[in-house]
């Protein structure tokens, strides 16, 4: 049923098969997901944009501030994604994590044809960020917005140990919508986002595996999520035309 | 927090052309370290930011042992530490050397 642990299994792209989405850190998500070696990313570790809030408290800082943001191709094709690390801080909106995560919609907003993934793993707001946290927020949402309206694709990818929580309002926004059904995000079952709020429809939360919505998915949006008897998770555009 | 610097000699440059690399999470018991190319072929150096003040002593140990096992020459280590056991920071250095002797494409 599921391969020999000494196999290196390989999917036809050449991706591992082996990893799990669920157990992955953020680098290691964008690395499998991307195309290999396509990945840019924004405002690397080396620039140390750290948290200006955390030192006041004695806590430690992460170089990145616990997100991944940067530019890459899937399949061919040019997608921005951020990716949250849900070990650091519970993977929780900081004023600097949130202008990058802004930032990043922003430049898709204003490119207009480049779609967004977002690979949410937050429990919300950092609470000692307090209320640069929930500017962050906001503003994360109002960017969400602008970006859709011009037409922009933002896919949520929720499949990780901290699900979407509280400020990962974002994920509301990027929701179930009746004019844009396909900006529903994509919710792996043993991951978690609340169900109650502003939603206007459940999710779509797979059964098994970590993402395993691909039928609906391929007819709605412009990716493909291809699930791995190991519980990982890839998005790859869909081979049909598909549009919004 | 606590700062810490230890700067060593290198016997030897470290293998690979890669510029850069991160491995790990700022986590409880856990770390990141940065690595990055950017010193004289023979030193090494390693600049930690810690929650668990007071370890000074091991830090060094653990530090001194890795420059000897690996030889990390032209390579600056910044670590953020979560309050990591000295097993689990050799094996993170041990990883971020071995994610620099790639070769960037």
């Amino acid at each position: 049923m599921s391969a020999a642990p000494t196999q290196t299994a390989k999917l036809p792209t050449g991706r591992d098969r082996t990893a799990s989405w669920y157990e992955a850190s953020a680098r290691t998500r964008v690395r499998l997901l991307l195309d290999a070696g396509s990945f840019l990313e924004f405002i690397g570790p080396e620039m140390r944009e750290v948290s200006p809030h955390l030192q006041v408290f004695d806590l430690p800082e992460q170089f990145d501030d616990g997100i991944v943001v940067g530019r890459g191709s899937l399949d061919g094709s040019p997608v921005f994604i951020a990716a949250q690390e849900g070990h650091f801080m519970g993977g929780a909106f900081g004023e600097v994590h949130g202008a990058k995560l802004t930032g990043l919609l922003r430049a898709a907003r204003d490119i207009k044809s480049i779609p967004v993934l977002i690979l949410f793993d937050t429990g919300g707001v950092r609470l000692q960020e307090a209320n640069a946290g929930e500017l962050a927020v906001a503003e994360i949402m109002r960017a969400v917005i602008e970006a859709r309206s011009a037409g922009v694709k933002v896919i949520g990818l929720i499949g990780g140990r901290s699900g979407c929580y509280g400020g990962g309002g974002p994920s509301r926004v990027v929701s179930p919508c009746p004019v844009r059904r396909s900006l529903r995000p994509i919710v792996a079952s043993r991951s978690s986002t609340p169900t109650t709020g502003p939603w206007c429809g459940a999710p779509w939360v797979a059964s098994t595996g970590d993402f395993s919505a691909v039928p609906m998915l391929s007819s709605t949006t412009p990716c493909r999520i291809f699930v791995t008897p190991h519980c990982s998770c890839f998005v790859r555009p869909a081979t049909s035309a598909s549009t919004r | 927090m606590e700062d810490l610097s230890f700067s060593h000699k290198a016997h030897e440059r470290a293998v690979g052309t890669k510029n850069i690399a991160i491995i790990g999470v700022v986590a409880s018991g856990n770390l990141e370290v940065l690595a990055e190319r950017i010193l004289p072929d023979t030193e090494c150096l390693v600049e930690i930011k810690t929650a668990a003040e007071g370890f000074g002593d091991v830090w060094d140990a653990v530090v001194a042992d890795f420059v000897e096992r690996t030889s990390p020459g032209g390579l600056k280590f910044s670590i953020n530490d979560g309050g990591a056991r000295p097993d689990t920071v050799s094996l993170r250095l041990a990883q971020a050397v071995r994610l620099m002797e790639d070769n960037d494409q």
